[in-house]
């Protein structure tokens, strides 16, 4: 096992190369001057020039690639034109709000997900069941901005409990975390949904009743515990979609996190600012992804470590 | 659920797309003194904040978003299968180099790359399809490299290469065929993927550029107003949701 996860991260080091070293293709494939993109069209010859030589874009574009890495290895980034500071601080100042958002949007996408889907399988084929999975599947299909926006004109505008925007506890938090968890938790009761479905009828469960087990002994004991293992690879691996749909729901309720920073970031056409982030959520989204890999291996027995592929 | 119901209702969308746009194609025109109106007989959708008419520019956003997506998925097809067919044919180095490529771009979450990409080509048509494309390839990439290895094997294959057809011709002639279901199950996802994704960028300001309508950017506009006129944005968030939501189950027949 030990193995197993020291290969894991030695490859991924490469792949966090490749991703930086793409970021920094970004503003050369783009159409227009390097230097255009980072200060404008009309910005006077002088900043031109300073920028020119801040980011070294006078040079041959290998020297330009090793600065770069240079830049986002040991400078944090470079510095942001619009904070002043190096990049990475300015990220890392704003990334706990992230995660506050992002936690309890994941605990409450589990709750939803896990409480409903109880209930769908307890009504299974009648009518709580077809509700829940119709609106799961209309859950799945409903893009985040709206369904934020939807959340603000019920509870904000019509039933005036939470406030329409802005950062801090419980009740700033809930509604941007309801929207983002709504999507995530519609995909999850469907998969455990079917799930306890497919082991209710394995023959273990007959097994069980025969022997005269309690029916929800065997549903929580028994049943349920199978049932977790493909719903928490699928959690984990969704741990992308919370950072992804971050960006659009933090912009909607004015959080102020990494999704807004980006966005605020290209706005004010901030580019060394949106390349360090690009990196960062690209670094982050790897490494959540090594992380369930992982924890699924060491949950699900049934495969070995060794014969995984990597 | 009736038979072929998100078939109908797609159709129907598109339907109602075109001929709400040909019966008020004027999407454009300020009338300040119609402003913000609810729907009603003669502004079937209400009015914007600028007195347009919803109608029009709702069904014209979506015959953009349509086609646009549509676009976008096409090119992200032939450039993922294209990649697809130099991996699996030629094998090799040139096949790792282009599976480490596509591990690369899949270690980005496909909803940042289509932002950052819309924001360095700033957005408007040309930038969206680009940043989808760029977004999209990948699955298609994937999906169609393991699919055509898998029928590099098979006999008739083998027949046509001895028979001495190009390699490229064999492909497209008779494996492409033979991996067409699930290749069209992805376009269907990658649709209604990119079709969320487009709205999204024009949502954030860095997709399709006003005055040009597109749902996302009318549910921008109808957020500011959500306290006196919240239809504005509500009536192109339905068309959407449903939209995807059928293009998503589109094969689905029970």
């Amino acid at each position: 096992m030990i193995d197993y996860i020291v290969k894991r991260v030695l490859f991924s080091i490469p792949t966090v190369f490749a991703v930086v070293i793409t970021v920094f293709f970004l503003i050369h494939i783009a159409p227009g001057n390097p230097v255009d993109i980072l200060v404008g069209e009309n910005a006077s010859a002088v900043l031109k020039t300073k920028v020119e030589k801040e980011y070294a874009l006078d040079k041959p574009i290998i020297v330009q690639a090793v600065f770069f890495l240079k830049n986002v290895f040991f400078k944090g980034g470079g510095n942001s034109i619009y904070f002043g500071k190096p990049c990475f601080s300015v990220i890392k100042s704003k990334f706990k709000n992230t995660l506050f958002l992002g936690g309890v949007a994941f605990f409450m996408a589990i709750f939803i997900s896990f409480s409903l889907s109880f209930i769908a399988v307890r009504f299974k084929g009648r009518f709580p069941d077809r509700l829940i999975t119709f609106l799961a599947t209309i859950g799945m299909s409903v893009p985040s901005f709206w369904l934020g926006i939807l959340l603000l004109i019920v509870f904000s505008v019509k039933l005036k409990i939470f406030p329409v925007s802005g950062t801090g506890g419980f009740y700033h938090v809930f509604l941007p975390a309801l929207t983002l968890s709504l999507p995530m938790g519609s995909y999850l009761l469907h998969i455990f949904r079917n799930e306890l479905l497919a082991q209710t009828n394995k023959r273990f469960t007959v097994a069980l009743k025969t022997r005269g087990v309690k029916e929800f002994l065997i549903f929580f004991k028994h049943i349920v515990k199978n049932a977790l293992i493909p719903v928490v690879m699928v959690l984990f691996l969704q741990l992308g979609f919370l950072l992804t749909g971050a960006i659009i729901t933090e912009t909607i309720f004015s959080w102020d996190g990494i999704g807004l920073l980006l966005i605020t970031a290209i706005n004010v056409r901030d580019y060394p600012l949106v390349q360090s982030l690009a990196i960062f959520i690209a670094v982050v989204y790897i490494y959540s992804n090594l992380l369930g890999d992982i924890l699924i291996g060491y949950l699900d027995r049934r495969v070995g470590f060794e014969k995984r592929d990597l | 659920m009736k038979k072929g119901i998100y078939r109908f209702l797609f159709f129907a969308i598109l339907f109602i797309c075109v001929i709400g746009f040909l019966l008020k194609p004027d999407y454009y025109s300020v009338n300040l003194s119609e402003r913000l109106l609810p729907p009603s007989f003669e502004h079937p959708f209400g009015t914007d904040y600028l007195g347009r008419e919803l109608i029009s520019r709702v069904c014209l956003g979506g015959l953009i978003s349509f086609s646009i997506s549509f676009i976008a998925v096409l090119i992200s097809l032939t450039v993922g299968f294209f990649v697809a067919f130099f991996a699996s044919v030629k094998g090799g180095i040139v096949d790792k180099l282009l599976v480490s490529l596509i591990d690369v771009f899949q270690s980005f979450p496909g909803m940042l790359l289509a932002i950052v990409f819309a924001a360095f080509f700033k957005g408007g048509i040309v930038g969206v399809v680009v940043a989808l494309s760029v977004s999209g390839w990948v699955g298609f990439a994937r999906l169609s490299r393991g699919l055509i290895i898998s029928k590099l094997k098979e006999d008739y294959f083998i027949y046509s290469i001895a028979s001495g057809e190009r390699v490229l011709k064999a492909v497209i002639k008779h494996i492409l065929p033979n991996i067409k279901s699930p290749l069209l199950v992805q376009l269907l996802l990658s649709f209604a993927g990119a079709i969320i994704v487009e709205a999204s960028l024009s949502f954030l300001g860095i997709g399709i550029k006003p005055p040009l309508p597109s749902w996302g950017n009318i549910i921008a506009d109808g957020k500011e107003f959500i306290l006196v006129a919240p239809y504005i944005s509500i009536i192109p968030g339905i068309f959407l949701t449903v939209s995807v939501l059928c293009i998503k189950n589109f094969l689905k027949i029970d």
